[in-house]
């Protein structure tokens, strides 16, 4: 199996192209492209309207804006966090520092799950720290603020994974510039480390919201799932599919497809900007 | 390592950053994964270990354990050869290939479970053909490993492309021009090389197969005893109040996780070392 | 104002950086401390700059001590080996710097600063790059700037690690030449650190020769070269065959031109 276009490296020509090429290419679409497209043709069969009649609809509405706002909500809170968590480990010493960083890993590694039950339980009326808010009244289970803790959870390691590597490289002679230029430790911050970190930060609280966007396991055991109050747009998606509406489960589906798309373009936007800034 | 302490925060600035830290990660870590073991072991450990008598909790492992045998080894291969591709070659398109490979990170995990629906479910594109060869892929086994294969692809090719890119193609050119074909280059000398990259990927790929929820929770409807997999079926007694048997069940993925992010630590640590001591060239 | 330095002793960890160095640096004078990479000359210049702690010793700028003062207290232009130009600010903006990051009661005016800055940009020779970033300027120019950024806070002295090492040859020529006339028009008290001989004769006024962790030899670069004190100064510098570049007044002008173009 030959390409019709030439290989740009003439004189090294590795074999195995057609074969790498094909396998990959049959496996992609047989994963992806295909699956994507079922979903894709099946929604274009309705008109229009009725496309906006499913999506403009209030319920839809209602979950996409819960959906939206607890990930910005979670990202914003993350944005804060996840820098600090980043700070500490990049550039402070302390005991235990090692199994600390792992376990910023968690949360890529625990299954939603498991994340959702055990959230829930922390943070329920009798859990260990439901138990503590309670007084104060605060309360999961009839608002958005239970979503917004398990996206919190879901999105920490974007930020401080994203972050801390740009702390650790950041140069030391710029803040030694800045401070023989007579500048004190908080103008060194504020003018000098924070506008080099905030294209990471940005980067890894964007990749944050597009994944609280999306997010369904851990969010609906902690979540009371209340339509127009705490029920997101996955879950609506699953309840569209349970009650065999296949064309308003499509159309929900088709736009947040989009978005993930919309929401892939921007992170790697942003992920250029910010290795452009690094490498001059 | 910064020397300079003479432009450093001062003490208690640096006090309270990692106190804020130390309060956030705890509530937010620490003590929901201490939480899963105190739940799991409340009635003692003969009560934890009896929750795993319970068929449905054996099922449901054993379900678990063969989708990870399928899409592990299935997904590995892929990734191989896709970061192959990508980092042997040049050919237009390259980018859009790249990004398609990001797909299922990037799309929600009920999309995912979502679009088998319509390619293989009743009213689909294949429904009618699987229906009159009376095959069974949605609400069934294959269901759930197609989703399974979906969500867990990118982690593979994702961790060898930035590493074989690294690597460049100098070793495999020698190799070439000494006469050794496609794969006794690939055996013999891209894998030595890759290995602990490679490993680290699979880890991933088993870690995000045993414990996938949203899109196999899609494509199973939650067949008891068909199609639950440990994390739908720590759903379904959660839901049935059965806390301490479905945190026996959390228990044992989260035990699997922290094993993961150890192994992550330990070759992240093997590499930077290896790197350092330039012995070998990762 | 001159630079006294005694008795200044520093260690890292078992490794002995610099071992009782005692030396007066002259005022208004461009002085080159001279050494082999690893000799610890970094490491004195950026204990002069308050970026790095003694463990014993006095550092007095015109008979004041500074031992004790922070970097940022003690009124010195550094310019860094590969710059630490602030990548986020246009030239304009990292030559204002230090004027804008003074406490309100000593921090002036915008016109004052913008003043300041201009005039500190003809004399770099950066007219028109005042709204470039670092990243769309040349090496040589990036030095320039860096230059500038170091003089806009009116040190006391000027301290130059490597000042030259990370340009190509070329460059680094012209460079070193207009350093020194540059010099001749400000006299800024200044000290620069190199490892390479041909630059420490041609722009400085004295040499100071330091090897593991101790001075050898402090002299003009006539005397160091005419009458070596020991074998290792010899050795040092026993690659310079050719006579010493004579040093005329030139405009700045003519030579940055040149640069421009060559850059």
């Amino acid at each position: 199996m030959r390409f019709p276009f030439k290989l740009r490296n003439g004189k090294g020509k590795m074999p195995g192209f057609g074969l790498s090429m094909g396998l990959s290419l049959s496996y992609l679409s047989f994963l992806i492209l295909i699956p994507i497209s079922s979903l894709v043709v099946y929604a274009a069969k309705m008109p229009l309207k009725d496309y906006f009649g499913i999506i403009l609809d209030e319920r839809v509405v209602a979950a996409f804006k819960i959906s939206f706002f607890s990930a910005i909500a979670a990202a914003l809170v993350n944005f804060v966090f996840g820098f600090i968590i980043a700070w500490v480990l990049a550039r402070y010493d302390f005991v235990g520092k090692r199994i600390v960083d792992a376990c910023v890993d968690l949360p890529f590694a625990v299954p939603t799950a498991v994340a959702g039950i055990s959230l829930a339980t922390v943070f329920s009326a009798n859990g260990l720290l439901g138990k503590i808010l309670l007084p104060f009244g605060i309360s999961l289970g009839y608002s958005t603020a239970g979503i917004v803790l398990a996206l919190i959870f879901i999105g920490l390691p974007f930020v401080v994974r994203t972050v801390q590597p740009i702390i650790e490289e950041s140069d030391a002679a710029l803040e030694e510039a800045a401070a023989s230029l007579g500048a004190n430790w908080f103008q060194i911050f504020v003018k000098v480390i924070f506008p080099a970190v905030l294209p990471a930060l940005v980067t890894g609280a964007t990749m944050a919201f597009a994944r609280g966007l999306g997010e369904y396991g851990s969010v609906i055991f902690i979540s009371s799932n209340m339509p127009y109050v705490s029920e997101i747009v996955p879950l609506l998606i699953i309840k569209k599919l349970m009650q065999f509406d296949y064309l308003g489960a499509s159309a929900i589906g088709v736009t947040m497809l989009i978005i993930a798309f919309i929401m892939m373009f921007v992170t790697n936007i942003l992920q250029k900007y910010m290795l452009k800034g690094r490498q001059s | 390592m910064i020397k300079t302490g003479i432009v450093r925060e001062p003490r208690r600035v640096k006090a309270l950053l990692l106190f804020t830290a130390g309060v956030f990660l705890s509530v937010f870590i620490i003590l929901p994964m201490v939480t899963i073991f105190r739940e799991a072991l409340k009635a003692g450990v003969a009560g934890y270990l009896k929750s795993f008598v319970d068929p449905g909790v054996a099922f449901s492992i054993r379900l678990s354990l063969l989708t990870v045998l399928i899409c592990v080894p299935v997904n590995t291969f892929f990734g191989v050869v896709l970061a192959w591709l990508v980092t042997k070659y040049e050919f237009p398109g390259k980018k859009l290939l790249i990004t398609v490979v990001e797909v299922p990170f990037s799309v929600s995990p009920v999309i995912a479970g979502l679009l088998f629906i319509f390619l293989f479910g009743s009213f689909g594109w294949f429904g009618t053909w699987l229906t009159d060869h009376n095959i069974k892929i949605v609400f069934a086994v294959p269901g759930i490993v197609l989703a399974t294969l979906f969500v867990s692809f990118p982690f593979v090719a994702r961790e060898l492309t930035p590493l074989m890119r690294e690597l460049g193609k100098d070793d495999e050119e020698a190799a070439l021009t000494l006469g050794a074909s496609g794969l006794q280059i690939f055996w013999k000398v891209t894998l030595p090389n890759i290995k602990w990259g490679l490993l680290y990927g699979i880890i991933l790929t088993n870690a995000r197969a045993m414990g996938e929820f949203g899109a196999v929770s899609v494509v199973s409807g939650l067949v008891r005893g068909v199609t639950t997999t440990m994390p739908l079926y720590i759903d379904i007694l959660y839901g049935e109040y059965m806390f301490k048997s479905a945190f026996a069940v959390a228990s044992l993925l989260t035990f699997l996780a922290v094993v993961t992010i150890i192994v992550k630590a330990v070759l992240e640590y093997a590499i930077a070392v290896q790197r350092k001591s330039g012995e070998v060239q990762i | 104002m001159g630079i006294e330095i005694r008795n200044i002793n520093k260690k890292f960890g078992n490794f002995v950086a610099l071992s009782d160095i005692s030396i007066a640096i002259p005022k208004g004078e461009i002085t080159a401390l001279l050494g082999p990479s690893g000799c610890g000359k970094t490491t004195l210049l950026r204990i002069i700059a308050g970026l790095e702690t003694p463990d014993s010793g006095v550092i007095k700028f015109s008979g004041e001590d500074q031992t004790n003062k922070r970097v940022k207290d003690r009124k010195v232009g550094f310019v860094f080996q590969h710059y630490a130009l602030f990548r986020h600010m246009n030239v304009f903006e990292n030559i204002a710097f230090g004027l804008r990051v003074r406490p309100r009661k000593i921090r002036p005016d915008r016109k004052a600063i913008h003043e300041s800055v201009m005039r500190l940009v003809a004399l770099v020779q950066l007219e028109g790059y005042v709204n470039r970033f670092p990243s769309e300027l040349s090496g040589g120019q990036r030095q320039r700037v860096a230059l500038a950024r170091a003089l806009a806070v009116e040190p006391s002295v000027l301290l130059l690690d490597e000042p030259f090492g990370a340009l190509d040859a070329k460059v680094r020529k012209e460079l070193r030449r207009w350093l020194r006339r540059l010099h001749d028009e400000i006299h800024v008290t200044s000290v620069f650190v190199t490892h390479d001989q041909d630059e420490a004769l041609e722009v400085s006024d004295t040499i100071v020769i330091v090897n593991k962790g101790k001075i050898e030899q402090a002299g003009s670069p006539e005397a160091v070269c005419d009458f070596p004190a020991n074998p290792f100064v010899a050795d040092f510098l026993s690659d310079i065959n050719r006579p010493i570049v004579t040093r005329k007044k030139k405009t700045l002008a003519g030579v940055i031109n040149d640069d421009r173009q060559g850059i």
